[in-house]
């Protein structure tokens, strides 16, 4: 109990990183996302090799070359900066494969009638295809959501304070490692049961 | 002696080696209804398709009052056998949309206009449901009103029943020849034969990608018929024969 009232405050606030971080990449990741996939589905190089980097390199090592390729060529970025601007990019790979997934749900026929109603491309994509297959995308885009919020606890190698490194620095000075990482654990898995419920209160398929 | 609304010159689509559409010609006048019948595969949907933009042409070319049309212009509008109205969207939604987006009408002013386009068509009361509470001859009514919002000068139907049973059939035919009698310059693609002969100011028999003939429904269907669109219509009538006995 002694254990848990001296680490709160720290971990209350490690808490709130992972989770405002986390948001700040799957959003990145969306934003990005939705362009990649329909340039994907155009069959433009640059965004399949994107795809490919993103999905095909350990997180681990992304971030690391983040953090110190990118000073090497002239950018310097925070490490706060780099570490969501990574975590973002690499979802956006992998939410750009989920976006795609969705896209093909969606009846070529809507597509044409906006078509010949004078919609513009980037309204048919804003008013029909994401609404059309955001149902169907849900469930994967929140998956990925988890993950993300599980690989953000890479971040901690270059230096952010969130909650593994919270975590670490707490078992460090306490000299108890088991109920550190055991919390740290819990409030891991709290933030994505409340994801989980998200994804499934409002699957239509079931009683709300 | 007024100029054609619509102008087919000469239009080819090939695909690979296979020609799809080989130099149709056709002119139209307004307040024409074309009603557009040959066997499947005649390329009856792809010259549709191809007046509509949707279908790339090989060659020739489409004009409507003397200019060559794009996808989205607004010069034509189809309604499709599949209806291909969008699922989200309410049917007034449905209408409403491009109303706001492409004519950029205020929401008030297009939700209005959707009601009384739904009105035209019969739906008056149901512009709150969605498609998948509407029944197919509903959701053809809708695809059609949201095609007439935008006021199109050329209205295309692919098969607009195709995809109903019977019953269904008749409340969309119904609002096909309600536009036709107030002057909508029309192409109809249908297997009705008895409706087509109706509505029709001129019928086009396409086979092969070839129109074989194109007169008003009482040559066609009568003694003027050529020999390959007797044989054609020959097939038809042997299989509503049992209708005619009754």
């Amino acid at each position: 109990m002694d254990f848990i009232i001296e680490a709160l405050p720290s971990m209350l606030w490690a808490t709130v990183a992972t989770i405002w971080i986390s948001a700040a990449a799957v959003l990145i990741g969306f934003v990005i996302g939705v362009p990649l996939a329909v340039a994907c589905d155009g069959g433009r190089g640059w965004a399949l090799v994107y795809v490919s980097f993103f999905r095909g390199v350990p997180l681990l090592i992304q971030l690391l070359l983040a953090y110190y390729a990118l000073p090497f060529i002239g950018i310097d970025l925070p490490p706060l900066v780099a570490a969501i601007g990574t975590l973002g990019l690499c979802c956006a790979a992998y939410m750009a494969e989920i976006i795609r997934g969705g896209f093909a749900l969606v009846p070529k026929g809507g597509l044409e009638a906006a078509r010949l109603l004078g919609l513009t491309p980037l309204q048919t994509l804003l008013r029909i295809r994401l609404p059309i297959s955001a149902q169907a995308m849900r469930p994967a885009l929140i998956s990925e959501a988890i993950l993300i919020v599980k690989a953000s606890s890479l971040i901690s190698v270059v230096g952010i304070l969130e909650l593994t490194r919270s975590a670490q620095a707490l078992a460090s000075s306490t000299f108890e490692p088991l109920p550190a990482y055991a919390l740290c654990g819990a409030i891991y898995l709290l933030i994505n049961l409340a994801l989980m419920l998200v994804a499934r209160g409002r699957d239509p398929g079931r009683a709300a | 002696m007024s100029a054609p609304i619509l102008s087919v010159r000469a239009l080819e689509r090939r695909v690979g080696d296979v020609e799809i559409l080989r130099r149709i010609d056709l002119d139209v006048m307004p307040g024409e209804a074309i009603g557009v019948i040959g066997p499947s595969g005649s390329g009856k949907s792809s010259l549709l398709r191809c007046i509509a933009g949707l279908d790339e042409v090989s060659g020739g070319a489409v004009m409507v009052e003397g200019r060559q049309t794009r996808p989205g212009d607004g010069a034509v509008g189809m309604v499709f056998q599949q209806f291909n109205l969008w699922p989200h969207l309410t049917a007034r939604e449905n209408v409403a949309l491009a109303l706001k987006l492409v004519r950029r009408m205020p929401a008030a002013d297009a939700a209005a206009k959707a009601d009384a386009a739904l009105a035209r068509v019969g739906l008056g009361a149901l512009g709150g449901r969605k498609p998948a509470a509407l029944s197919g001859g509903q959701q053809q009514r809708v695809a059609i009103a949201r095609t007439l919002a935008m006021e199109p000068r050329v209205l295309l139907f692919d098969e607009p029943t195709a995809a109903l049973d019977p019953e269904l059939t008749t409340e969309v035919l119904d609002v096909i020849r309600d536009l036709a009698a107030a002057g909508t310059t029309m192409l109809v693609v249908s297997h009705e034969m008895g409706f087509i002969a109706r509505l029709s100011t001129r019928v086009v028999f396409l086979d092969h990608g070839v129109v074989v003939q194109a007169a008003p429904p009482a040559a066609l269907f009568g003694a003027q018929a050529e020999p390959r669109v007797r044989s054609f219509l020959q097939t038809y009538l042997d299989r509503v024969a049992w209708a005619r006995d009754a």
